[in-house]
């Protein structure tokens, strides 16, 4: 029998059982189109914190000495960069914008508020010359930075709520200096910072680097220098061997910010692999909704089966029928849910998904505050429209297989 | 008046002549503390505005460098504190694993007030500190020289110590020690000393964190032990499992 009259009697089957089609079709459309959603939100969720972790964390990457990337989860202040200024200056004749930092562990005391002490991480930059690498300077929504030689502090909107602390309040920090002395540092808050990064605005707090140089003997010294990377694979992969190349020549070492946030990457490819079954549950509970309606289908139609079979239809002939329906079926819920994917994927890329109400208290890793954005993926519509027609055409052979081998005459007592 | 001039310079010199300096004090008060071995049991209560915390210990001390502490509370049972030199290893048997600390880990909370350093200081103070003697007076009822110690090393914990210490004895009765911008960061007071053998053991004290301001730290030893016979092997990150 000719492959084109069987796809012709396939649709006009399927326009036969127009509501069972219209139902099969939906199901399938609806599990693909949430299959979409869910991916878009799952990469969008990593694509957000990625980049949350580079504009107000880590930058693209930071040049460090190599006795400090040993043991830089310790942020090990006696390992910081000697003459950071020379080398910053190296990095700007290169054309690489940098900003020098400082990065320490302290306990923060406070009176006022809810009061007591509390573990912090206390980052020292200069508000002008971190704008070159970092985007941190604009958030601060209450009050300021502090200024050069100023003993103030800005810190996280989230921790201050969370101590009762404001503007005008002071903080005691007990640090350790850099040579392992212990110091207590008086300061006044002087500006929130409420940025798009989660861990930020939950245990961050700000000074200034000459305040930072004063109390913990620095010297001159800095933690680590951060740099930008220009737009573009080609032009990056060039800036970051100019920065390797620099970085040798003053005995320091380059990481880009994946090597800092080696831990946060496990994290996210753990979940990476939970996103994946989730997906793949998405799929299952689809695969049944449509197994569920594509086996009563060929059970409803037994008799037409033997019928067919009777007037001498071959097996093969009913079982390829029966599989361009379930093709044509896939292709119709693949294409809607395709099409309802990319309606309801819209307003998800443009405006997100607003998830603040629960990131304000639940901290699971990632760097965003709440709003998720979805992301456009090409592929993953495209395995959608395979994994439809593929799904329907398993299910229809796996429900008729046994069926089509039974006698005629069972086929039609059915 | 001559005759007189010069007599009274002979005995000012005789005086200075026997006059103790603060770093034979010093050296006196470490002396006092330094033992080959020791085991002792004890209590550490942390008091806050939270109320109470108490835990128990059993420790084992080698020299200066080698510390062994096991904290013996229901609580954290089997939680033990081991430091070797300059490093500290710390153990939890929940998690099977031991954790290295070294560099400003060493400063972090171990019980309360009490760091990891401080449990753990060795009786070297003059390798560290220069002292001089303030004065002579009377702290917590008792006589005693005020000796001043000021950093000679970048990496001394504190800048300077204000220690008062027992004229008879030489045993530390109240400390203060200083931030290099002044800052009173903590200060120590002696409630209780045992005499065993010819040392004396603080084994009553209290450590105050005074940037904290709100809590304070209690250690009291038990049973006091000095000289026992200890195997190498407790001293090594495998006898912590």
């Amino acid at each position: 029998m000719k492959g084109y009259f069987l796809i012709r009697l396939a649709g006009k089957n399927l326009l036969r059982y127009k509501r069972r089609t219209i139902i099969t079709v939906t199901v399938l459309a609806v599990g693909i189109a949430f299959f979409l959603l869910m991916d878009s939100m799952l990469m969008g969720t990593r694509r957000e914190s990625e980049l949350a972790l580079i504009y107000y964390e880590m930058g693209e990457g930071r040049l460090v000495t190599p006795e400090y990337w040993d043991d830089w989860k310790n942020l090990p202040l006696a390992d910081s960069l000697e003459n950071p200024d020379e080398l910053a200056k190296a990095l700007s004749e290169a054309g690489i914008p940098s900003a020098k930092r400082t990065e320490f562990t302290a306990t923060a005391v406070v009176r006022t508020g809810i009061g007591g002490s509390f573990p912090v991480v206390v980052t020292a930059l200069d508000p002008k010359e971190d704008r070159r690498v970092n985007r941190l300077a604009e958030t601060v929504r209450t009050g300021r930075f502090p200024s050069e030689g100023e003993d103030g502090t800005a810190l996280g909107e989230w921790m201050a709520q969370d101590m009762g602390l404001e503007v005008g309040d002071a903080v005691t920090l007990e640090v350790t200096d850099r040579w392992g002395s212990r110091e207590a540092v008086e300061l006044e808050i002087t500006g929130l910072v409420n940025s798009p990064n989660s861990q930020i605005n939950r245990s961050y707090m700000f000074i200034t680097l000459d305040t930072a140089d004063d109390y913990l003997a620095l010297e001159g010294a800095v933690s680590h220098i951060q740099v930008d990377l220009p737009a573009g694979r080609r032009e990056r992969a060039r800036a970051e061997e100019r920065i390797i190349s620099i970085a040798a020549q003053y005995g320091a070492e380059y990481h880009g910010w994946r090597d800092w946030s080696a831990d946060y990457l496990a994290a996210a490819g753990g979940d990476t692999y939970s996103s994946g079954v989730i997906l793949f549950l998405v799929f299952i509970i689809a695969s049944v909704g449509l197994a569920n309606t594509m086996l009563m289908s060929v059970m409803e139609r037994q008799r037409e089966m033997g019928m067919m079979r009777s007037l001498g239809m071959k097996e093969g002939a009913l079982l390829r029928l029966f599989l361009y329906e379930a093709g044509l079926i896939g292709i119709l819920g693949s294409t809607g849910g395709i099409v309802l994917g990319l309606l309801g994927n819209i307003p998800m890329v443009n405006r997100g998904l607003d998830f603040s109400f629960m990131m304000r208290d639940f901290s699971v890793g990632y760097r965003f505050t709440g709003i998720i954005h979805g992301v456009w993926n090409g592929m993953s519509y495209l395995y959608g429209l395979i994994a439809g027609v593929l799904i329907c055409l398993a299910v229809t052979w796996f429900s008729l297989h046994k069926i089509i081998k039974l006698p005629i005459i069972e086929e039609m007592r059915a | 008046m001559k005759k007189a001039l010069i007599l009274t310079f002979f005995f000012t010199l005789l005086a200075a002549a026997g006059a103790i300096t603060g770093e034979e004090i010093i050296e006196k008060c470490d002396e006092l503390q330094s033992f080959d071995t020791q085991k002792s049991t004890g209590t550490m209560i942390s008091h806050d505005r939270f109320g109470d915390i108490t835990s128990t210990f059993i420790s084992w001390s080698r020299g200066d460098r080698e510390f062994l502490l096991e904290f013996t509370n229901p609580e954290e049972a089997g939680q033990k504190v081991l430091r070797v030199n300059d490093t500290m290893y710390l153990y939890d048997p929940d998690a099977e694993e031991t954790i290295r600390l070294s560099g400003s880990a060493l400063k972090d909370t171990l019980f309360g007030d009490i760091s990891y350093e401080d449990v753990s200081e060795g009786n070297d103070t003059l390798d560290t500190y220069n002292a001089v003697l303030d004065r002579e007076e009377l702290k917590k009822g008792q006589n005693c020289y005020r000796v001043i110690l000021t950093a000679k090393k970048r990496n001394a914990p504190y800048y300077k110590q204000i220690l008062w210490i027992n004229r008879d004895t030489y045993v530390l009765v109240f400390g203060e020690y200083y931030s290099k911008r002044d800052v009173l960061l903590k200060n120590i007071e002696v409630l209780g000393v045992k005499e065993v053998g010819d040392k004396f053991i603080l084994s009553h004290l209290i450590l105050r964190d005074l940037v904290k301001g709100d809590s304070h730290t209690e250690m009291k030893l038990q049973d006091i032990e000095l000289n026992p016979v200890l195997e190498d092997r407790l001293f090594t990150e495998e006898a912590l499992f």
